[in-house]
């Protein structure tokens, strides 16, 4: 059997600034254990992320088709379409585990996870019917509104009442 | 689900049949209905979760928020809609709405304690990056671009010889 070669080990032998990383409080939580309820909580952020980041995609795609007076092609919208899934996925992942991640205002957060469902269909819709550039315009608005609608859900996620 | 896009390039080019918007450009107006049907989802949404979780402590801040809400729909179906009410209801709609922004914008800045919980209006839409102030300036320009006397003229035939409109 072959073993690694020691010319592509880059990692230092020690590493020094391990040592500098701020040290727990004494009595808090050591660093390291997470909770499930923590780990689901993150899963969540992380995936409101890629959201974000989808949709801002998808904005910018339309918006530059827009710009160049083009009507949406078809790539783009199937890239409206992967990301109205990726919020149904965000959907039932925030319904699932809203109850308990004690937020300071569930109504509100339930209310955007729906709701921020509904913009995108209406771009999509208007992308179709409309096959100019003003067609592009409609999604790239819809996209923008789903990405800033998915940062306000990610901060009302982020305010717990403990 | 297949795209009809996909099934011919000329697809991009064909004009569906419409009724008498065909003459008037349709492009912006569907911009502006995505713009005003998300701002009617917003303020309306809003209003409704603020009037039922916490309706006790700011009612006035609600209310507006759900009267916003409602201009912002009628605005929807006025530009949606294509009867003889359609246009009228969206003038009435989009003034009353740049009225509402520009008034609750300033009440809200020289009074800030009679507004503690921000509206859709609340300075002048601040929170919404300015864009229910810049709405209704959209709204009425294309409602004025557009209206029916600058679109007497029949575009298939010219019974009149040349137009004379100045424009």
């Amino acid at each position: 059997m072959t073993v690694a070669t020691p010319t592509t080990r880059t990692r230092p032998p020690h590493n020094r600034y391990r040592r500098c990383r701020p040290s727990r409080a004494p009595g808090g939580p050591r660093r390291g254990a997470v909770s499930d309820e923590e780990k689901d909580r993150a899963v969540f952020i992380g995936f409101t992320v890629v959201v974000v980041a989808a949709g801002l995609l998808v904005a910018g795609w339309a918006g530059l088709w827009a710009y160049r007076r083009l009507p949406t092609n078809d790539p783009l919208m199937v890239g409206a379409i992967v990301l109205e899934v990726l919020l149904l996925v965000q959907a039932v992942i925030g319904l699932v585990e809203v109850s308990g991640a004690g937020l300071v205002e569930p109504v509100t957060f339930v209310a955007y996870t729906l709701g921020v469902l509904l913009p995108l269909p209406l771009g999509f819709y208007l992308a179709r019917i409309e096959r100019t550039r003003w067609g592009s315009v409609s999604l790239a608005f819809t996209a923008l509104v789903t990405a800033v609608m998915t940062l306000r859900m990610l901060q009302i996620w982020r305010t717990t009442g403990g | 689900m297949v795209d009809p896009a996909a099934e011919g390039v000329d697809e991009t080019v064909v004009d569906e049949p419409q009724l008498d918007a065909d003459r008037v450009p349709t492009g912006p107006r569907r911009v502006l209905i995505s713009l005003y049907a998300i701002f009617a989802l917003a303020a309306t949404a809003r209003a409704v979760v603020q009037l039922t979780t916490q309706y006790s402590q700011a009612p006035l801040a609600y209310a507006l928020s759900l009267f916003s809400g409602i201009v912002y729909i009628g605005a929807t179906v006025g530009l949606v809609t294509n009867r003889s009410w359609s246009r009228p209801l969206a003038w009435a709609a989009c003034g009353t709405e740049l009225v509402g922004v520009i008034a609750i914008g300033i009440a809200s800045i020289v009074d800030a304690a009679a507004f503690p919980h921000d509206t859709v209006w609340s300075k002048f839409g601040s929170g919404y990056g300015f864009i229910p102030l810049v709405l209704p300036l959209l709204g009425l320009s294309w409602l004025y671009q557009t209206r029916p006397e600058r679109h007497q003229e029949p575009t298939g035939r010219d019974r009149h010889g040349p137009t004379s409109s100045g424009g």
